[in-house]
């Protein structure tokens, strides 16, 4: 690893008093996480995809996971938690638009259980791209020197995140889940832009006339402060302007233990 | 460089500039054309490529700096693994220029690196016919034809690999490994000798001189192959090779464990695995597992299990340790928080024992 990714995996293991476990996964759904609780394993463990030319950006970006939790004070620590209310949200859906109501048609348990994962998803995109662009830009300020992998990094993302505009995905996915997520998505790509000095990335979405509402995400971004106590409102405002709030909660974390998933 | 930007569009998110007003004319020339006039006006900059696929429109969107030297464009965008977008631009180079070896070099191992082996070996093919010294392409020909499962055909290869370039350490290390896939271990060592004394920090030319010599096994090549699982790990300990370095260092130091006791049980295990239980009967299960978790963490970077000094301590539980000592104590503690881990390293007769002494019967738990 890179000097720079030693100093912040080593800030983790200071501040934190648990050492930092760093563990290629063969196709690893993601292309990195942070995964458990130090409590349970004595350690934090980052999970990244192996093989992957970016691994220092990925450790520092997951550290910097928990280091920003860890500098809040106790009281102020929260999980992102989805419950009855999204499942809720989730059962009076528009439906698969795919799948034709027929005698061919999966059960509806079935359909429920995607319908699910798919909310479940949109949440975690929620969660983690306006918290993730907060990352980035500390990572652009504070670690130029990771600039090259994180160019890469955001420049892979951003090409896996175009799935959403794909007929395939507007197939299988209810309307409601695919239109938050193309916005969450184009704030994202509009961010990329502006932090790398390029313009390519929004294209495919204001092509398709997404620029202005995802430029809303993107302005409130702007407008709250950069510092972590402002996290929980900057997930909510972007909940309020998708219409996405009132689906989820904000969990305390106690006795300073964190758990970030 | 910027990479290009593959992407397709569901007709619903057309942008309402180009929809047409009846689908049937998704596919028509004046659509595509309309759309691919449309999306270069919004990039800006660069080649714009659009085609008509069920439910949308594809869009491939390649940036300026590409067509001022496509074949080093594409080298680069290879450089980054985005082997899925470098492809078509070197098919299309191929096209316009035949016999261009880099091009045939560079696309046929992009397509073995994507698993598209017949087409990999068609081109590393015609590489070797139109320059049968290039060394680097009998290489990757061996190796398209080893991912192919063709064994005989790869040596051969890589045999072809090594004549034309005897100092090629990327033709010794697949040679070598071959040959070691095939049971020809002694001659396996010899390649992979080669290779670590022509890349002396390649973590697999490191790893396959060690595990070939494991295989050839002996005490002195299982001390040899040791020393180099170590000097693999120390090249990048955070790889899925290391990881594997680090099972077979946890092998041979079973090995060395169990023949230093001639297969008899190890009372100083024994004496190790009672401790622990005596000390964990007072402890809550909260506190074994920190102790447990904590020696596992350490065991990652590897514990001497045959080295008594006392060399190791731990910040979940006083005193220094020897390595076997934390290796008992940790499966002490694993049999008490989750009976399921396998640690890697056999203590069954030890721990039975001392569940006697500690118990009475080998049913008893501390």
């Amino acid at each position: 690893m890179r000097a720079e990714t030693q100093a912040v995996v080593a800030e983790l293991e200071r501040l934190s008093g648990f050492a930092v476990q760093i563990v290629p996964v063969h196709d690893l759904a993601v292309m990195a996480k942070v995964t458990t609780s130090p409590k349970v394993t004595g350690s934090y463990i980052i999970q990244y995809r192996s093989g992957i030319p970016f691994k220092d950006y990925l450790v520092a970006f997951q550290c910097g996971h928990v280091l920003r939790l860890l500098s809040l004070p106790g009281s102020e620590r929260f999980q992102f938690a989805t419950g009855s209310a999204a499942t809720k949200w989730a059962s009076s859906l528009s439906g698969v638009p795919g799948i034709a109501r027929d005698d061919l048609a999966p059960p509806d348990a079935v359909l429920a259980t995607l319908t699910e994962q798919l909310v479940s998803g949109l949440f975690t995109q929620l969660r983690s791209i306006p918290i993730g662009m907060r990352l980035d830009a500390w990572l652009a300020s504070d670690y130029p020197t990771l600039a090259d992998e994180q160019a890469e990094s955001l420049a892979a993302q951003q090409q896996e995140a175009l799935s959403c505009l794909s007929p395939q995905v507007r197939a299988m996915v209810p309307d409601e889940i695919v239109s938050a997520s193309i916005l969450l998505n184009t704030a994202y790509a509009l961010f990329c832009d502006r932090l790398l000095g390029t313009t390519q990335f929004q294209v495919p979405y204001a092509a398709s006339g997404f620029r202005d509402l995802g430029g809303a995400l993107l302005k409130i971004f702007d407008e709250l402060p950069a510092g972590p106590s402002s996290d929980r409102a900057l997930v909510d405002r972007w909940a309020r302007e998708i219409g996405l709030d009132g689906k989820y909660t904000w969990v305390p974390l106690h006795s300073g233990s964190p758990r970030v998933s | 460089m910027r990479p290009p930007i593959r992407f397709t569009v569901a007709k619903e998110f057309l942008p309402i500039e180009i929809t047409p007003s009846d689908p049937q004319e998704l596919e028509s020339a004046a659509f595509l054309e309309a759309a691919k006039r449309f999306y270069e006006s919004q990039f800006e900059d660069g080649a714009v490529e659009v085609q008509s696929v069920p439910g949308g429109l594809a869009v491939t969107w390649t940036p300026a700096e590409a067509s001022l030297d496509p074949f080093e464009y594409a080298v680069g965008l290879l450089q980054k693994r985005q082997h899925e977008v470098a492809v078509p631009i070197l098919q299309g180079l191929l096209k316009s220029e035949p016999n261009h070896l880099g091009v045939l070099f560079n696309l046929g191992m992009a397509e073995s690196d994507l698993g598209k082996l017949d087409d990999a070996i068609v081109h590393l093919k015609a590489l070797v016919e139109k320059d049968p010294r290039h060394a680097h392409g009998w290489v990757a020909l061996g190796v398209g034809q080893a991912r192919a499962g063709r064994i005989d055909e790869a040596i051969a290869t890589l045999g072809e690999a090594v004549r034309v370039a005897p100092d090629d350490p990327y033709a010794r290390r697949n040679l070598g490994g071959l040959l070691g896939k095939k049971g020809l271990l002694a001659d396996a060592v010899t390649h992979l000798r080669e290779a670590v004394r022509l890349l002396p920090t390649d973590q697999p030319a490191l790893y396959g001189l060690a595990h070939t010599l494991v295989a050839l096994g002996g005490d002195e090549h299982a001390a040899e192959a040791d020393g180099l699982f170590q000097r693999a790990i120390a090249v990048d300990p955070d790889t899925e090779l290391a990881e594997l370095c680090r099972r077979e260092r946890s092998q041979i130091a079973q090995r060395t464990f169990r023949s230093n006791a001639a297969g008899q049980i190890r009372m100083d295990a024994v004496m190790y695995c009672l401790g622990a239980m005596q000390t964990f009967a007072k402890m809550s299960k909260e506190d074994v597992r920190k102790i447990a978790f904590e020696i596992a963490m350490l065991g990652t970077k590897g514990l001497d299990v045959n080295d008594p000094a006392q060399r190791y301590h731990l910040r979940s539980l006083p005193g220094q340790f020897s390595g076997l000592h934390l290796v008992c104590i940790e499966y002490v503690g694993f049999k008490l928080i989750d009976p399921s881990v396998d640690l890697g390293f056999d203590l069954s007769q030890e721990y039975r024992q001392a569940q006697l002494l500690f118990g009475g019967s080998p049913g008893a738990q501390p």
